[in-house]
């Protein structure tokens, strides 16, 4: 699915956790509707004044970046589905798509692949916005303690964030603001780019 | 017997095919099979816009002045005079000529609303599309509705802006406007007193108050707080918001109708205007108020009929108007003026006032500000001379809230729709209205 700057999201990116990929669901009989130009891998880029008015803000306000529409994997660990927490494509899927993510936790061999941060709770099996570049929330480890900014953030048990004095490959990116235990803080994501 | 026999069929059904088969099967129920539900077609409510008594006078005062294009909007004005005194005949003078004359700049800006639209789903009128909003099953035609809703979307923020300004971020303006209308908020100042959004602006139109041209372009804002000055910008004092009487209503319009205005509209937010209300009538005041049980339309005072406009700056409505920025669940179901903020009063900060080079604890020019204080604006009361003013709406249709439909080259269905309007609103006599704020209900 092509890069898509014309799109239909419906709710706030960081308020879907819906059944369908086009977000709206027939509620008699379950089924995808399908209202054209929402589905699996539209990716867009936002400026930091469109992605604040597609916010949620109960759920944090978000920034420049690119955003994608996915399935987050119904394997996925629902604990680690939520505000700032990075995910990764779903490497057991055959074909392999970007599409399909889950959470951090499932198998850390693919924590480098196709890292993404989830922008709100989302339950196994549904649909939802994720960012994979640009200026992201993510959360800091319980004991990733008061760094300063430029430090290399990268994914660790439960999908939340620590920092590290070298890239690995399950870098996320650098930050901005400093961390603390268990807090949102954002970094710039610096993740390869995809497509499809 | 039967319900026993129902309940083990239910639990087959359940331990079998995971407990979801038989929620829908049979797929509909008795009463969703035979009815549909009873809907009045092609009605739809608005829970969300308002509509606005400040843009109808408006119009009503004929301030519409087509925009026929060109490189911005000049407006000349006077701001001098030519030298002259009482003296005795046959005395020889020496005869000089100064600058008298000079001019406002304002540049038509841009307010557009866009939607995405799928000839799937939907038919624009032409019966080429649609798919789905269609035939006898169609409830309300929903492309129309999302018309209307971009135009209600620009008129929301051209109206809100109106309150705002559209100058860049600078010297004593702390937010950058610049692709917004040139509104109340900076043609209503005086270049030394804050604004009800915190902001001093010394220029106005590209022209410098206070200096060649002296107070030509000034209107002194009005406070209405309380008065309590800091030492300092780093020990400031707290001055709340005080209270609206006849009093303050006779400065505001006193101060209009001394540079020759006739200010004939006022405009505050609902809560402003029960503010007025309570204050008259607990004073015994005759304020003239029209249909005074059934509708409160307007108060008269002194000629200047005040109106209750929603969108007007309150600190109060935004507890019952949900206002940008406070994003709803869908990023969208909020008011917004053109820079994705709102109308919603706060705290300002005053500024150190001097009288010749002297620090002061007031400030000089009559607005009733103390020095070094964090004023809580709450309520806000413009007095306006509606001739003075001019909406420039460009008369180009296509961006006269004109259409503008872009298809998206790669995709099967669906195209870019965008409303768009250009216009600026502003005065080129800002002393002949005024403004006041600082009083709550």
């Amino acid at each position: 699915m092509p890069l898509n700057q014309s799109i239909t999201t419906w709710l706030a990116l960081n308020a879907c956790n819906d059944t369908s990929e086009s977000g709206v669901t027939d509620p008699v009989t379950g089924q995808t509707m399908f209202i054209p130009d929402l589905y699996a891998g539209d990716y867009f880029d936002l400026t930091e004044a469109e992605a604040n008015a597609l916010s949620y803000t109960t759920n944090g306000t978000l920034h420049a970046g690119r955003y994608r529409r996915v399935q987050v994997d119904s394997g996925a660990t629902a604990a680690n589905v939520k505000v700032g927490t990075v995910g990764n494509m779903n490497c057991a899927i055959a074909p392999l798509t970007f599409n399909i993510v889950t959470s951090a936790d499932v198998n850390t061999a693919w924590n480098g692949l196709h890292p993404v941060v989830f922008l709100n709770t989302v339950t196994p099996g549904n649909w939802c916005f994720v960012q994979e570049l640009g200026l992201a929330t993510v959360l800091g480890a319980a004991n990733v303690g008061t760094t300063t900014v430029g430090q290399i953030e990268v994914v660790t048990t439960g999908g939340v964030v620590t920092s590290s004095a070298t890239f690995t490959v399950a870098t996320v990116g650098l930050s901005v603001e400093n961390s603390q235990n268990s807090k949102l803080f954002k970094v710039i994501m610096d993740v390869p780019a995809v497509q499809g | 017997m039967f319900g026993l026999v129902g309940l083990i069929w239910r639990l087959f059904n359940f331990l079998i095919f995971g407990g979801t088969v038989w929620l829908n099967d049979p797929l509909y129920t008795p009463i969703t099979a035979a009815n549909l539900e009873s809907v009045r077609k092609n009605t739809v409510w608005d829970n969300l816009f308002v509509d606005t008594p400040g843009q109808a006078k408006f119009r009503r005062a004929g301030v519409l002045d087509p925009y026929l294009g060109g490189d911005g909007m000049r407006e000349p004005f006077i701001y001098g005079r030519p030298q002259g005194k009482a003296l005795a005949p046959g005395s020889t003078v020496t005869v000089t000529r100064q600058q008298m004359v000079s001019g406002l700049k304002f540049y038509p800006k841009a307010y557009v609303s866009w939607i995405p639209i799928d000839d799937w789903y939907l038919d624009d009128g032409s019966g080429q599309g649609g798919v789905i909003n269609s035939g006898p099953a169609r409830i309300f035609d929903e492309y129309q509705v999302m018309i209307k809703l971009m135009t209600k979307t620009i008129n929301t923020m051209l109206w809100m802006d109106n309150f705002r300004h559209g100058q860049p971020a600078g010297t004593g303006i702390s937010d950058n406007r610049i692709y917004n209308i040139n509104g109340l908020d900076e043609s209503l100042n005086n270049g030394i007193d804050p604004s009800p959004f915190g902001n001093i602006y010394g220029t106005y139109g590209g022209s410098t108050r206070n200096g060649v041209i002296g107070a030509a372009l000034n209107s002194t804002p009005l406070w209405l707080g309380q008065v309590n000055s800091g030492t300092s910008q780093s020990a400031l004092g707290a001055s709340g918001t005080g209270q609206i009487d006849v009093n303050a209503l006779m400065v505001l319009w006193s101060m209009g109708q001394v540079t020759g205005g006739q200010m004939d509209l006022g405009l505050t937010n609902v809560f402003g205007f029960a503010a007025i209300a309570v204050a008259l009538d607990a004073q015994r005041r005759d304020t003239n108020m029209k249909q005074h049980d059934i509708a409160w339309k307007s108060m008269d005072f002194n000629g200047v009929e005040i109106y209750a406009d929603p969108l007007a700056p309150s600190a109060q409505a935004q507890n019952f108007l949900t206002l940008a920025p406070t994003a709803g669940k869908a990023g969208n179901n909020n008011l917004s003026d053109g820079a994705g903020s709102s109308t919603a009063t706060g705290t300002i900060t005053s500024p150190q006032y001097t009288s010749g080079g002297v620090n002061v604890a007031v400030s000089p020019t009559g607005s009733g500000f103390p020095s070094n204080s964090t004023c809580t604006v709450g309520e806000v009361l413009y007095f306006l001379t509606t001739p003075d003013f001019r909406t420039r709406d460009t008369d180009k249709e296509g961006w006269n809230f004109g259409l503008r439909r872009a298809q998206v080259p790669n995709n099967v269905s669906v195209d870019n729709l965008f409303e768009r309007l250009g216009t600026n609103l502003y005065t080129p006599t800002p002393r002949h209205s005024a403004v006041a704020f600082g009083f709550a209900r």
